[in-house]
């Protein structure tokens, strides 16, 4: 009796969270909203610390936290989200750390496969970013099942950047654009003109060109670095260093990111006006 | 916003300066607390506020042009006092190109100043190294032979190395890199498979410099964004975003984003990312 009425106590609490998230949702809408933003969920392994958890377990708070602020995103008509998972650079770490992170990965890939998962819920096409080659072949395999299933969604869009740092993906964009030039000129050996590169040559061979520019960073945990995550892509986007642990990301700090973003938007406009 | 976001220095409302005793201490306490050991190498800088600084004050934006090159050079001074190697400074981007022609000319006037000034005054009392990056053919020639000029005649000077980015813009310079490597792989120099990050490394136009990548960027004026400025370069740097616009952006304030951070560098926990 005790245990069924907490639960209809948790339920209603829910819903009750989920109307007046509905409703801030409305008033924000009054302003532009953002339409790509990228997490960098820093803070993990801290959070496991404080709390007195086992490192393995920080990053599986971390994906709880990381399903609600996909839900918040969603909700608020946020149509591309962007996260970075696990950079190059984390291949350096122990090797029984790296095991482990890629078997939790691998785990939650298949996890958004399932029919309750929120990509279902809202319509998400996923893509994995990165060198996938340098993932293990299961994962590869998992990454590579996800996007096959989830190909023909359109509502929205998740990037998790795997194997990913963005100094990567502009050398292989670089050579990608490279050899398609080599191969336009390759047919007139006597025509040897300079190759024209320009920038939408470079960004279209770019692994993000799935996706608009982020209109907003969010990294968590108070640094102030982007850790070679999209730099080409940021050239023109709101960084927001919230000091709260990815575990610790809530609703609010969405919220403010966005209240942010309307802000600086009006004062660009401005700005431009007096151009 | 500033009491979430740690790096943010606290903003002066009516621009009164500090009474000069207290301010001095208070420089002083700033600077001996700094250590030389974690002092970052290279120091780039968003000169932002210019604008909205003249404004505030019912002046022409002309006025605040002036008054932030008057700034940058006292800056420059403190930089190379504190042994920093490398202030690389965004004067002029490629988005700029879009203002009145009025304030453009104006810009590329005090430009021309300012380089004059560093010429006469700060490169012989300290050694300071002149170069300019960005695409410098768009510039009027009057500026263009002034850079030219300074760039040879400091060329072997070992103080701070002083990169004014003019008509700049970081995907601009990551495209240069990818054309530079493209002739080379059409000349049968290069295979495509060659092509690696160390190598777009070296192309960049911030070569010119002992240490391309900045430690430690700092934007004035409370703006979060990196505006297209060296894209690539700032992969691992730390960001400072100073709520002051950029004339009042004084030593006292250099010194605290010096602190910031050592602090991040020096702090005893782990990130998720190095």
């Amino acid at each position: 009796m005790g245990k069924q009425s907490s639960n209809l106590a948790t339920q209603l609490i829910e819903g009750l969270c989920s109307f007046l998230r509905r409703c801030i949702c409305a008033i924000l809408s009054a302003g532009s909203l953002p339409r790509h933003v990228a997490f960098i969920m820093d803070g993990n392994r801290r959070y496991a610390k404080k709390q007195g958890l086992l490192e393995g377990d920080g990053h599986r708070v971390g994906f709880t936290a990381l399903m609600n602020m996909l839900k918040y995103c969603y909700e608020m008509n946020v149509k591309y989200v962007t996260v970075y998972a696990f950079s190059i650079e984390n291949f350096k770490r122990r090797p029984d750390e790296v095991q482990s992170t890629m078997q939790l990965i691998q785990e939650k890939i298949e996890s958004l496969l399932e029919k309750e998962s929120i990509v279902n819920q809202y319509g998400v096409r996923v893509h994995f970013i990165g060198n996938l080659k340098l993932l293990s072949k299961p994962v590869r395999l998992a990454a590579e099942r996800a996007m096959n299933a989830t190909a023909h969604n359109s509502r929205a869009m998740l990037a998790i950047c795997i194997a990913y740092t963005s100094t990567d993906e502009i050398t292989n964009s670089v050579e990608e654009t490279c050899k398609e030039k080599m191969n336009e000129l390759g047919g007139n050996a006597a025509d040897s003109k300079e190759p024209l590169i320009d920038v939408a040559d470079v960004e279209k061979h770019m692994y993000m060109a799935v996706a608009p520019d982020p209109d907003i960073i969010i990294r968590s945990s108070g640094e102030t670095r982007l850790s070679n995550f999209l730099l080409w892509q940021s050239a023109s986007s709101l960084l927001y260093t919230p000091r709260a642990l990815w575990p610790e990301i809530r609703f609010y700090h969405l919220v403010r990111a966005i209240l942010d973003f309307q802000r600086n938007l009006a004062s660009l406009e401005t700005k431009l006006k007096q151009c | 916003m500033s009491s979430l976001n740690p790096c943010r220095a606290a903003e002066t409302t009516t621009g009164d300066h500090w009474p000069n005793v207290a301010c001095e201490n208070r420089v002083i306490r700033l600077r001996r607390e700094l250590k030389q050991e974690s002092m970052p190498k290279h120091v780039a800088l968003i000169m932002d506020g210019n604008g909205r600084w003249a404004k505030n004050r019912g002046l022409a934006v002309q006025e605040g042009h002036k008054s932030g090159r008057a700034n940058l050079k006292y800056l420059t001074y403190s930089c190379s006092n504190l042994g920093i190697k490398m202030l690389t400074t965004y004067a002029f981007s490629s988005e700029n190109w879009n203002r009145s022609n009025m304030e453009v000319a104006f810009l590329m006037k005090t430009s021309e100043e300012f380089i004059q000034s560093l010429v006469e005054d700060l490169m012989p009392r300290h050694d300071i190294r002149f170069s300019a990056i960005g695409e410098i053919s768009r510039l009027p020639e009057s500026l263009q032979s002034v850079m030219s000029r300074a760039e040879e005649m400091s060329r072997s000077n070992k103080g701070l190395h002083f990169v004014m980015a003019a008509s700049y813009s970081g995907r601009n310079d990551i495209v240069a890199a990818a054309k530079n490597i493209a002739t080379k792989v059409e000349g049968g120099m290069l295979e495509t498979s060659e092509i690696d990050e160390a190598m777009l490394q070296q192309e960049l136009m911030t070569n010119v410099g002992q240490f391309p990548n900045p430690d430690l960027l700092i934007r004035t004026s409370g703006e979060l964004r990196l505006s297209n400025f060296l894209l690539w370069q700032l992969a691992n740097s730390q960001f400072y975003f100073a709520d002051k616009l950029f004339p009042d952006f004084e030593e006292e304030d250099l010194l605290e984003a010096l602190a910031s951070y050592q602090s991040r560098a020096s702090a005893g926990f782990e990130s998720d990312w190095k």
